[in-house]
Formats: C-alpha cells, structure tokens, sequence
C-alpha cells in the first residue's frame, strides 16, 4: 500500500513541500529504508517512528517499508519529518484513511513514547503551506505560539500521535489554534528609559536621529561615559514592527530555533554579539547554513560594543549586507539568502586602553596601537554609518545637578511620527526608511531650501566633504526634517546633521 | 584708606568734606584734621574743576562708572584719577592691558625685544602701560604708537608735565593719537623721588600683567614686578644673556617664578586668551546674539556639546545648529577630547 503525506523543510529561509511517500509492500524481506538525501537525524527517525507507533497501541507492519522523501535532490536534515513518516505509515498500513491526508501537512518530531516536540522553522513552512494552497497544519503544541499571525490558516497543535489519529478518523476532533491571543504576546517592557541615563543629551539626541531614520550610528568615547548604557535603552524609542516585518524577523527566529524562548512581539530585535563570537555565528553560515546575528538582527539593531575588536575579516564581512539589507551564504550545496536589514550600532573607544585624551585617567597606550587600532574602523565600514556621536565622559558631580532626560515614550513618539512621514514619501521607491536611500534617492526624494543648500556648499568647501558624506548629511537633514514635522530640508537641519559627521583625526 | 574709613563713617565724600572738625578727629589724627580745614578755607573745588577743564584734564573719582574696575581691586587705588587724552579712546572695563616696563639705560638687545613684544601685543589689540620713562618705557609707548596700538602713560607727577623733559615729543605723540596721560597725583604736581614708586602700582594695578624687559639686580622694574605679584596679577620676564649685568632683574624673577616669555603666544596662553582681543573684536562683529552666547563661553574654555546647551539654557538640537554655524565661519573647532574651542 502507498500513502503520501505532506510536510516541509527549510532551506536558507524558504519552506520547501516536501511529499513523503510511504510504501509497505508485502513481499520481501521486512526492512525500513527512507530516501532522498536523508541526513543522519533522519536515518534514525526510523527508531523513533518504530517504537512512537507501537508505544501509541498501533502495530508496525512487519514487512518492507519504503520511505521517500521527495523532492529527492534537496538535502533533509532533522527531526521534524517523524511525525508525517509516522502518519505515513499508519495511513499505508490502514489505520488511517488516506482521502483525509491530501489537504494536511503535517510537521513534528516524535518521542519514543508518542509525544510530539518542537522544531525548527514553522512559520517558513506555514507560509510556504500558504502558497501551495494546503489549508490544514498539524504542528507540535509547542510551536503553536509561532502561528499566530497565520489567521487564515487552520492549525492544529498537537501533543500526540494518537491525537492526530482520533481526529483524521473523526473519533475525537481536535480544537483548532485560536487567533486572538496575539494582544498577550504583544507586550513590550524595556529594561532601561531615555530618562534614567542623565545628560549625554547629544549622543541621545543622535540615537533619535538613527532610530527615526534607520541610520547606522557609532558611538564614540571612554569606557565608563554610558555607550552600552545608552545602546541598551536604543531599543525603548524605535518604532514598532508592522505586520509584515513581524513576520519576517519571525521566519528567521523560526529557523533558528528562538522562537519558543522569547515570546513574540513587535518590539524589534536587539542583537549585542561578543567580538570573541566566530564570523559563522555572526554572519551566518555552517555546512547547512543558518542565520547569523545581522539576520537574528534584522528590522533591529545589530549592536557591535567594542566595534574595533572584532576581527578584521568579520568587519569586512559586514560590507554586503550592510548595503544590499541581504546576505548570501554559498555553501556546496547551493546558496541561501537571509534578510539583514538592521540598524548598525557601533560602540568604540578611543584607543584599546579608552584613556586617550580623557581628562582625567592617563592612556597607557603606544602611538603605534592606536593608529592600529583606528584603522580598524576606517575604510568601507565608516562609509555605511550616518551619524557620529561623541560620548565623553560626564563627572559624578555633574551628573547629580542635570535635570531628568525625556522619557523614552515622548521621543518615541516624535521617531514613530517621523517614520510615517518617511514611507508615505518613499512608498514608490520601495524603502520606508531614509536609512536605506542610496544617492540616487537621495536626489529624488531630498528637498532643500535655499538656504539650506547655500551652507552645505559652505561644509563642503570649508570641511572638504566627499561626495559620500555630501549625500550622508542630506540624508540625516532629511531625517532630522522629518523629525520637526517639516518635508523640505531647511538650514537648521543641515546645521544639526553636519555635527553628526565623521571627524578626521 | 583713612577716605575709606571716612567714606563708610559719613556715607559719601560730599558729607565727609563738609564734615566737622571734631567728627574728622574721630577718625583720622588731629594734625591731619586740621591741616584738612586750612586746605578747606583755602580750596575752591568749582574753580578748580574749571581750571582742569581748560587745560584738557579729565577727573575720574573713585565713584566714577569710568573708573577703571580692575584699579578698584588693588588694596590702595587712588582716589582720583587725573587723565590727559582722550577718555572715549579706551574702555577700562572691556580692554586687555600690560605693562612693560625695565630700565633706563637699556641694551640694544632690550630696545629689540620691547619693540618686538610692544608692537606685536598692541597689534594684538592689547592697551600697553608704561611709566614714560627714558628706555625701555618709552620704547615700549613708542612701539605701541608704531603699530597703531593704545598705550598708557602713567606719570609720577601731574599730568601737565611731560617728564622727563626728553620725553616731550612722546608725551604729546600720546595725546595725539589716543593714548592717554594719567595720574594720581593733581596738575601742577612736582616730580619728587618718592612718587615714582607709588605710580608703578598703577601700572601693574591696570594691567592683566607685567612684563619685565631689563634691568639692574635693584631696578624699579622689581618694585613693579613686586606691587603685580601682590596683586594677583601675572608677572612675565624675558631672559637676556647672563653676561649682562642688565638680565640680572628679569633672571631675579624668573628664578622666583615669574612666566618666561619668548613669544607673544606665552603671554596670551598665561592670561588664558584663547584668541589674540583684536581679533576677538572683529568675529564678535559678525556674530548673531545666540552664536556670540557660545563664541563667548568657549573663550573661557573648551567645551562640550552638553555643557555649551547647558550654558546657553538651550535644548542640545539648536546648540548643533549654532555650533555648525559657527564652525563653517570658521570661529571654532573641535579640539581632540571632543570639547569645541575657539579657533586661534
């Protein structure tokens, strides 16, 4: 008998269908083969699916089993094909009727006992399910929580085999996922508030501009001054994710398995990597490659403390995907794309000690070391980051005599507004956010006064600016326009945006 | 100090001058008093006033706004202060001053470097002070005229004779063109010995410093240098070779710390001048109210962002504004702690 059930497997980030086809034939010697590039979890998927069969009261035919996984030239990996190898097998072997297996897909990895536990990369294949018009899914309970933006769909979590049986043969049917829990998942708590951070009102002021703008932004100044401090409340002022961005940063937590450890919400990624993590963990990659940080960090921040220790080659590796929003990861077997539009936050010292020029602490570094260390940052990097900011050292006496800072909801209110004004500007360019303007853009979309114009020819001549910062100014002008409710570019914006430049030393 | 104790004992000087014999005794000696009430019967202060005034004298007293604040600092400022010259020329409270002063008989070596320090520092919009004497004195007056500069000429006796004698041409050169002629001492006032020695406490009591160029191990230039160190004022010397017994009173100083000047820029970074006056003058012009706010914070010292928004109670977007425009005229810059400072 032959019965063919549906499932899914991701590769890079798309779902692939992948069609088991179960065969029990009577003659010949009793053997269980799966084909179809299976990889090692899959090949013992076969011990699994034995002992889940018999431990559910079902017996496993004792004959020739044939499973193929189709199409047979994408590699499988995983556990996640156990649960439809199983239901497989229990449709060829009749305890199931097949008619009821064509509109389903089933996805899950089976415990010995029958229990079915999570996998990886759900909303790929719920979305990929979408596609192919397939409207039922049968998923582990635990990765219900993934499905909530699929409102169209009809999903079943499951927690056994057996469930799955009583439903398909009509016994006992099983409740379908509810869609209204999503207001739950949507709560968004900050660990720390613009207005606990006393003074630095400029570096804040920048870190308004990159969120509002989606610029990238580094931070520059002594250990101690508050860059990680003013980094880890960034998030408190972006602006929600839309519907459709929600999904995609969760079809990349999906596939790398994060989905179930942090609940979802529209609060976007904040991704803070250690410089010792090796370039795979952070660019993507591995013999079957999965997302890297700048993926995990997509929509969000990818925040790089200590940007200057990381290695050179990771830094360089940046480059791609920090202009395209994209990254390529080609492997033997083929080349994956992951998204990686984020917002870079970069943090540095001044020198590897972080004294230089500090007015208090002395440097204990070379000249040499320095100038190595700076040259670390220079180059291509430098040219993808917008805004500059100076994060000097504040004295504790001072600190107790400023007055509170805004409230992170007050300027975040003022970014959400600007990022309105943003799209329905740049709708037709396909990019929501002045961030991503490349220079022809910039020309199209940027107005300015003439006034405004008139001091940039100023900076340019008098701060011998490149045509790259010439666009990067115009750019954070816009932003910053944006910021005070204006659509042209006026003179005090321009002024504002060129403090923000890099500085040569 | 005897009119201090008078003024705070009758309230002001028109009711101490009017004043009693025996409340007078109350507070200075009775020979004073008294000799005080001949010079009263004798004195008529409208007719005197008129006579000055024929004569091109100005008075200042002590309770004059003209009154140079920086005098009213010294523990003995002259009660009045008889000018010569044209008082709208120079503005005692906004003007940088310096004092050069140094012996009579100088080297040519010393001639070179008041000429050099002179006429640089009054380019640089600084008022120069000196006492008129022959030597470095009036080459420093003279300097100070050459390149167009103020100076002060501060006498030991009235204001209405040029002395020395030699001096002559200098004293009306003064007059002439803006300087002024001052004194403690009333017109008709003889030179006495004495006298010259209470002038020099002017010279450093106007002055931001002195700058001693020469003289003798016994030279008046130590007694000036000595009046500005006890008024809290800088005291700048210039070295000269040791084998002239004329180095030995600047040497003095230096030994004992006084600033070792070997260039103008010494004396501007001594006195905390981020930018030479003259210049200073010349960009406030362009400035607008708000720029001027931050040019003039950060004359005082380099600042950063947060503080210049601070300073001018502004919110930090607008000082980016104002700083930027600022920085594309040219006025400041951004030094490398990150601070902005006035562009020299």
């Amino acid at each position: 008998m032959l019965a063919k059930v549906f499932s899914g497997c991701v590769v890079g980030l798309d779902g692939v269908l992948i069609e088991v086809e179960v065969d029990i034939a009577n003659r010949g010697f009793p053997t269980f083969a799966i084909v179809g590039l299976p990889d090692k979890a899959i090949d013992e998927a076969k011990d699994r699916v034995r002992t889940a069969i018999v431990n559910t009261g079902f017996e496993m035919p004792d004959s020739r089993i044939t499973v193929n996984l189709a199409p047979a030239d994408i590699p499988k990996e995983g556990s996640a094909f156990d649960l439809p190898i199983a239901i497989g097998i229990l449709a060829a072997s009749k305890y199931l009727q097949r008619e009821e297996l064509k509109n389903n897909l089933f996805i899950g990895e089976l415990s010995l006992e029958g229990d079915i536990r999570p996998v990886e990369g759900i909303i790929s294949i719920i979305m990929m399910a979408r596609e192919k018009k397939i409207s039922q899914i049968f998923l582990p309970v635990e990765n219900a929580k993934e499905t909530f933006l699929f409102d169209d769909m009809i999903i079943f979590p499951v927690r056994k085999l057996s469930d799955i049986v009583l439903h398909l043969n009509g016994q006992k049917p099983l409740p379908s996922q509810e869609h209204n829990e999503r207001k739950e998942d949507c709560i968004e708590t900050y660990e720390t508030d613009f207005a606990d951070i006393k003074g630095q009102e400029t570096a804040k002021r920048g870190l308004e501009i990159a969120a509002a703008g989606f610029h990238n932004i580094h931070l520059k100044g002594p250990p101690g001054a508050g860059k990680t401090l003013l980094s880890r409340a960034f998030p408190s002022i972006l602006p929600p994710m839309e519907k459709q961005e929600i999904l995609e940063v969760s079809q990349i937590y999906s596939v790398a398995g994060l989905l179930r450890k942090q609940p979802f919400s529209r609060e976007r990624p904040f991704r803070s990597p250690h410089h010792t993590g090796s370039r795979i963990g952070l660019i993507g990659g591995g013999s079957i490659p999965k997302p890297g940080e700048i993926s995990l960090a997509h929509r969000g921040v990818l925040f790089l403390d200590e940007l200057p220790e990381f290695p050179r080659f990771v830094l360089e590796a940046l480059r791609q995907p920090l202009e395209d929003g994209f990254v390529f990861i080609s492997r033997a077997a083929g080349s994956v794309r992951f998204p990686s539009r984020f917002l870079l936050l970069a943090a540095s010292n001044p020198c590897p000690c972080g004294y230089l020029n500090h007015p208090k602490r002395h440097c204990s570094c070379l000249p040499g070391m320095i100038i190595k260390y700076r040259k670390r940052l220079s180059g291509p990097l430098l040219d993808r980051i917008d805004l500059h900011v100076d994060v000097p050292s504040v004295e504790q006496e001072k600190l107790t005599t400023l007055q509170e800072g805004e409230t992170s909801e007050k300027i975040r209110r003022r970014v959400i507004n600007a990022h309105e004004r943003q799209k329905k500007r740049l709708e037709n360019a396909r990019i929501s956010t002045n961030g991503e303007m490349a220079s022809k853009m910039i020309r199209q979309f940027c107005k300015l006064t003439t006034d405004a114009e008139e001091i940039l020819k100023q900076a340019i001549d008098r701060f011998s600016l490149s045509a790259r910062s010439y666009f990067k100014i115009i750019k954070v002008g816009q932003t910053i326009a944006d910021l005070s409710g204006k659509e042209v570019i006026e003179r005090s914006h321009i002024t504002e945006s060129l403090q923000f430049r890099f500085y040569e030393e | 100090m005897r009119l201090k104790a008078l003024i705070a004992k009758f309230g002001n000087v028109k009711k101490a001058y009017e004043s009693n014999k025996n409340n007078l005794q109350n507070i200075i000696p009775v020979q004073l008093a008294e000799e005080f009430l001949v010079f009263r019967s004798k004195f008529n202060p409208s007719d005197e006033l008129k006579k000055l005034k024929k004569n091109g004298i100005k008075v200042l007293s002590w309770e004059d706004k003209k009154y140079p604040p920086q005098l009213k600092n010294i523990f003995d400022p002259p009660v009045c202060f008889y000018i010569k010259g044209n008082l709208k020329s120079i503005d005692f409270g906004n003007s940088y001053f310096i004092g050069i002063v140094g012996t009579r008989n100088p080297t040519p070596y010393g001639i070179q470097i008041t000429k050099k320090f002179g006429g640089e520092l009054s380019h640089a919009g600084f008022v120069i002070v000196s006492g008129m004497a022959t030597g470095i004195d009036a080459t420093a007056h003279k300097s100070a005229l050459e390149s167009k500069g103020k100076t002060i000429a501060v006498l030991g006796c009235g204001v209405d004779i040029p002395y020395p004698p030699s001096n002559a041409k200098l004293y009306s050169e003064i007059i002439d063109k803006d300087g002024l002629v001052v004194s403690e001492f009333p017109p008709g006032h003889r030179v006495l010995k004495g006298l010259f020695v209470t002038r020099n406490r002017i010279i450093s009591g106007l002055s931001k410093g002195v700058l001693i160029i020469e003289g003798l191990k016994d030279s008046g230039a130590l007694i000036t240098a000595r009046f500005a160190a006890e008024q809290g004022k800088e005291v700048f010397a210039s070295p000269g070779p040791i084998t002239s017994p004329f180095s030995q009173a600047p040497h003095l100083l230096l030994k004992q710390g006084a600033k070792l000047v070997t260039s103008v820029e010494d004396i501007f970074e001594e006195l905390g001048l981020r930018l030479i006056p003259k210049r200073r003058e010349n960009i406030e012009m362009q400035l607008d109210r708000k720029e001027k706010e931050i040019f003039q914070a950060l004359q005082k010292e380099p600042l950063l962002i947060d503080e210049i928004a601070i300073e001018i109670h502004k919110p930090v977007y607008e000082a980016l504004d104002t700083i930027s425009l600022l920085e594309l005229k040219g006025v400041i810059e951004k030094n490398s702690e990150g601070k902005y400072q006035v562009k020299i």
